[in-house]
């Protein structure tokens, strides 16, 4: 009896634990939840699929293939009116603001955008982007094991993926 | 909402399997649909040549750089599409019916590859698998007017796909994934 009760513990903590992996889902679910609000999510089998694109250049074709397959999910979480995206911007970062280093920050336009990751044993487990205008708010969580934000700042450019751009400067620095 | 029926059509063609749903199948027994597509082989020819323009709802420069669409259904073999009109008085599907049609299709061992909800709509796609290998996809759609479901048995080519995304992407103004749902 004991063993199953231990069973059934461990086995939810594990749940529980897989469930709030993400910044995402552990700090902004009230918002995952809120029809107002745009929300986009792409599992793992998605990028294993992706994977499969074939690129002119054999190295680039390398690195996809060996970072796509890392990604474990990623998340979209956005609002483009009736938003006070400043005040969701500093509640945000206010909110991870421990679990994450910040990697980048810029201003563009009438927005802040933040690039955050978060580190274990020097491989990146996430990636989470903030961004916040006087009527927009976005965040962006991409959840993996070592993710190669090199990897995925080429493949957003092939492919035509919005929203990486910034990360250019990693390319020029030829990696993480 | 016909502009999203057809990238969802395309998007879905372009994805692949060897299997179709049986909840699916059950599903559509139990409730009569508003409109029933099945696209076989030979059907799927004959829309590579159809020019989209013409269907209506959108300017036929749109589609002009698109990829062709014989290319991204090459290797199809069926395609069965499924449309619940809100006022549509020959079914009773409602919100809890397509809620328990994906509980039974993840039941069948489906996983959700992507799901999208944008301005209250809502798209699921979800693959079946075996041995690593897609077996099949089926893509549930809620929009305001009603509800979509689409079942597709072929083989994929994940290129044509980011063409097709790369497609999309250029002509963000008009044919994007939040524009689509407009």
């Amino acid at each position: 009896m004991k063993k199953l009760v231990l069973t059934m513990v461990l086995g939810l903590f594990a749940m529980s634990a897989n469930a709030q992996s993400d910044a995402i889902s552990k700090y902004f679910e009230k918002y995952v939840d809120d029809q107002s609000f745009m929300h986009l999510n792409f599992s793992g089998k998605m990028f294993q699929m992706i994977a499969q694109i074939e690129f002119e250049d054999p190295d680039e074709q390398k690195m996809v293939e060996e970072s796509l397959g890392k990604i474990k999910r990623v998340q979209v979480l956005g609002k483009d009116k009736d938003v006070d995206g400043r005040k969701m911007y500093k509640e945000a970062l206010g909110l991870i603001g421990k679990d994450f280093e910040e990697l980048m920050s810029l201003r563009e336009d009438d927005k802040d955008i933040r690039f955050m990751i978060k580190e274990k044993n020097n491989k990146i487990d996430e990636l989470f982007m903030v961004m916040g205008g006087d009527n927009e708010f976005g965040l962006l969580s991409i959840v993996g094991d070592g993710i190669d934000l090199n990897a995925i700042y080429k493949l957003s450019k092939s492919i035509g993926m919005e929203g990486f751009e910034e990360l250019e400067f990693l390319d020029k620095r030829g990696g993480n | 909402m016909k502009k999203l029926l057809i990238l969802s059509l395309l998007l879905s063609m372009t994805l692949s399997g060897f299997a179709q749903s049986r909840s699916v199948e059950r599903f559509r027994q139990d409730n009569r649909p508003s409109t029933t597509l099945f696209f076989y082989k030979s059907t799927l020819k004959m829309i590579s040549r159809i020019d989209l323009g013409a269907l209506g709802g959108a300017d036929v420069s749109e589609f002009q750089d698109m990829p062709p669409i014989g290319d991204m259904i090459k290797g199809i073999e069926k395609v069965k599409f499924f449309l619940y009109e809100d006022n549509d008085d020959r079914h009773r599907a409602g919100k809890s019916d397509f809620d328990a049609l994906r509980a039974n299709i993840e039941g069948e061992g489906y996983e959700s590859m992507m799901s999208a909800r944008i301005e209250g709509n809502n798209m699921n796609i979800m693959m079946k698998e075996r041995r690593g290998k897609p077996q099949g996809f089926v893509v549930l759609i809620t929009m305001d007017e009603g509800y979509s479901i689409i079942d597709i048995e072929g083989y994929p080519d994940v290129n044509n796909i980011v063409k097709f995304s790369q497609f999309m992407n250029s002509n963000g103004s008009n044919m994007g994934l939040q524009e689509a749902f407009r």
